[in-house]
């Protein structure tokens, strides 16, 4: 049978200290489809969207309840691997944050962290995720090259690359074009079509109309709650709560 | 606060000027009918003479529309107002046709109305407009049990058509000679039954832009 | 601003304080300038390579300085192999570690304040701690020992700076790959901080080459060439600032403490010169 729901939040409650940031949240990331997390600023959609390969445990005085599965199993469970979770999970964020170090450190920074991989099987890796990325054909001459020098377009496909290079198969994006001129967030919308070939990706954005060119599923989070989610088509022609009509429309607040 | 004040306003001059149009296609179908039943030639004359009035309301509607579609990207109820009033805007305006066309033939008959059918085309007349008016009624208050009334009033229009076209049929049959009256009204009670059709997509919209559903249809 | 300029008062005025910085920038630079030329025109003349390549003889009565040299030498090394793992551990502990931010915040309210402490101080410590407690000799060893708990503090400070440059972002970038604490700090912490650091220790060195009263004490003013390293750990040796002190008070010899003045001088602009080149060296790629 073929898996339909990859993740699945179940009740999930996240709290900072005394703080109540994500509040029962119940929702399912279906597999190979692009879900997209939108609502005002301090909704909690970054938050949630951290919850699902457990970065958030980096921040202090966090406390979660409920569960959230991954294939079934619950990643706050006690026994879980935090680091082959976040293998299987990648993510990218808003601002690209490649090493600094080269083009190619870069991306072969995760699988020399797993595999002890041959030189020649390092170079076929770091070649298959760039192109992955759309970004071999700008970079193979200049692999030695600081990451840094890159546009900042080309660090975060690069950081996309460096994401898939450790063959993940959801991939979290934390407002990814946020911080890129027009073009090239155009290019990383069009890179996030084909990734949804073989990935399931989660992305938060802040631009409304991104969320509905690229995504198939929306979900609107408002102060903490899932106020509503479905078909990317549905919500944004036929929301059903008003909060969402409203946000949506640009009438919120 | 709104945060969007001005494209609010812009959504509320198209409702005002899509409702202005409503308006001068019922007044037109209106004037139309009752020029055709009492004979007014002036009237029909002046029905003829608004029509160009139509065309440019129609115009400048869909220059608002897609200048909103690309300036302010709707989504959700703003696009199904905007794409509803782009999609309505044509069915008003045949029924300005409509109205006109009926007027033009009322203008040039060559034989008085024939007894048999007058009743009948009084009270086509009368639903049609009756449909026209409620039509853009629903979309003025939003009224989606209006809209679905009026959609099933169709069918009253419908049969009139058929009651009225035998009749006229049978004339032909048996007097070649009022062969060219009877095609006459033969198309006035076709504008008339198009008019009602126009009225019942008007309302379908009208669904539209309250459910998202057309025709049982999801669109999106 | 009818005529596009400030009114006659508002530019005396403005005059007048620039006047005043200009000055204030003048008797700045003149005064240091004015010591380093002073110290070399008393100090180079003396300064010849007799004088740098053996020890003071009395037979000969003449006076050279290689063994404070490399007293010196001996003593920075030892120090930093005693302070580096401590000070850049203890650093890393506090940055990437620690849990409870007020403990942090205590410890490095101690280092600050550590940090300003008088050496001489260190000093006191030092004999107390190492040569009355540990029972060690005035020895290079304790004076290093010493050394190494007055540069501590400055040492975890400009660490953890470093550290503190590193963005977020790289933490995370790593993280969502899967590394592992120890290993992200390895691979992308350190690396990206070194400059920093490096910058750190060069400036310390400096200090510690400068550093007289926390040394006279502990690791004393012996003048005997020694040049197996670990025989110096024990012996008592002067190191070039402390020799330069013992020379001009002691022996009244102002030739001398201006020589070595001129050598410190000269040794401290290296390693300046040393940390610009370090910055642009280690600069991230």
């Amino acid at each position: 049978m073929i898996e339909m729901n990859i993740i699945c939040a179940k009740k999930l409650c996240l709290y900072y200290r005394d703080f109540q940031a994500l509040k029962d949240i119940d929702l399912d990331v279906p597999a190979r489809e692009i879900t997209a997390l939108i609502g005002p600023s301090g909704c909690g959609k970054s938050t949630f969207l951290r919850t699902l390969n457990r970065m958030n445990d980096l921040i202090q005085g966090v406390k979660i309840t409920g569960e959230v599965t991954y294939h079934g199993e619950n990643i706050y469970a006690g026994q879980v691997d935090v680091t082959a979770l976040r293998k299987s999970i990648g993510m990218v964020f808003q601002k690209p944050n490649p090493f600094p170090m080269s083009i190619y450190d870069n991306v072969a920074y995760g699988p020399k962290l797993h595999d002890n991989l041959s030189k020649a099987e390092l170079n076929d890796l770091v070649e298959r995720s760039l192109r992955g990325a759309a970004l071999w054909d700008e970079v193979k001459d200049r692999l030695k090259k600081s990451a840094l020098s890159l546009s900042g377009g080309q660090q975060q496909r690069l950081c996309i690359a460096r994401a898939l290079s450790v063959s993940p198969d959801v991939l979290l994006m934390d407002e990814p074009t946020s911080a890129l001129d027009p073009a090239s967030t155009m290019k990383i919308e069009e890179l996030m079509g084909h990734l949804k070939q073989d990935y399931t990706v989660v992305i938060v954005t802040h631009n409304m109309q991104q969320a509905a060119r690229i995504s198939d599923r929306t979900a609107f989070f408002l102060t903490g709650d899932l106020v509503e989610s479905g078909k990317t088509d549905e919500i944004f022609s036929m929301p059903k709560d008003k909060r969402t009509e409203d946000y949506i429309t640009g009438r919120f607040g | 606060m709104n945060a969007r004040q001005r494209f609010d306003e812009e959504l509320q001059a198209l409702s005002d000027s899509l409702i202005k149009m409503g308006e001068t296609a019922r007044t037109a179908i209106d004037r139309a009918t009752t020029a055709l039943l009492t004979g007014d030639r002036t009237l029909a004359q002046q029905v003829v003479d608004d029509d160009d009035q139509m065309d440019e309301m129609e115009r400048n509607i869909e220059q608002t529309c897609l200048r909103l579609l690309l300036k302010q990207q709707p989504v959700a109820r703003d696009l199904r107002k905007i794409s509803t009033a782009i999609k309505m805007i044509t069915d008003i305006e045949r029924i300005g046709d409509a109205a006109a066309d009926i007027a033009e033939i009322s203008l040039h008959l060559t034989a008085p109305m024939f007894p048999e059918i007058q009743a009948d085309l009084k009270a086509m007349a009368a639903a049609t407009q009756d449909m026209a008016s409620s039509a853009i009624a629903a979309y003025v208050k939003e009224d989606l049990e209006l809209a679905k009334q009026t959609q099933e009033k169709d069918d009253i229009v419908d049969d009139y058509f058929l009651t009225i076209r035998a009749v006229l049929g049978e004339k032909i049959r048996t007097d070649v000679s009022l062969m060219d009256a009877a095609l006459d009204y033969l198309m006035i009670i076709k504008y008339l039954e198009r008019v009602g059709d126009h009225a019942e997509n008007i309302c379908e919209w009208v669904e539209f832009y309250k459910t998202g559903i057309r025709k049982n249809d999801r669109i999106f | 601003m009818k005529n596009g300029r400030l009114p006659l008062k508002r530019r005396a005025y403005s005059g007048f304080l620039m006047g005043l910085i200009g000055l204030s920038a003048a008797i700045a630079v003149g005064l240091i300038v004015g010591l380093i030329g002073y110290v070399f025109y008393r100090g180079l003349g003396h300064i010849s390579w007799e004088f740098l390549s053996t020890a003071r003889s009395a037979l000969r009565g003449t006076i050279g300085i290689l063994p404070n040299i490399l007293f010196t030498l001996f003593l920075i090394i030892t120090t930093l192999a005693i302070v580096l793992p401590i000070g850049i551990g203890a650093a890393i502990y506090l940055n990437e570690y620690a849990t409870s931010r007020r403990l942090v915040r205590i410890i490095e309210f101690a280092t600050e304040t550590l940090a300003g402490i008088p050496s001489i101080i260190y000093a006191l410590v030092g004999v107390l701690l190492f040569i009355q407690g540990l029972g060690l000799r005035v020895s290079i060893l304790a004076g290093a020992l010493t050394l190494s708990i007055l540069s501590l503090p400055t040492i975890v400070r400009t660490t953890q700076e470093a550290l503190r440059t590193v963005p977020v972002s790289y933490r995370e970038g790593a993280f969502a790959l899967g590394a592992t604490k120890w290993y992200m700090i390895r691979t992308i912490i350190l690396p990206s901080s070194l400059d920093g650091i490096v910058t750190g220790v060069i400036l310390a060195v400096g200090r510690m080459v400068g550093e007289s009263a926390a040394l006279l004490f502990t690791a004393g003013t012996g003048y005997f060439l020694v040049t197996n390293y670990f025989e110096a750990l024990h012996a008592s040796g002067g190191t070039l600032s402390v020799m330069l002190f013992v020379y001009a008070t002691e022996h009244g010899n102002f030739d001398v403490s201006f020589a070595i003045a001129s050598i410190l001088i000269f040794i401290v602009l290296l390693l300046n010169f040393g940390v610009k080149l370090v910055k642009r060296k280690l600069r991230r790629i």
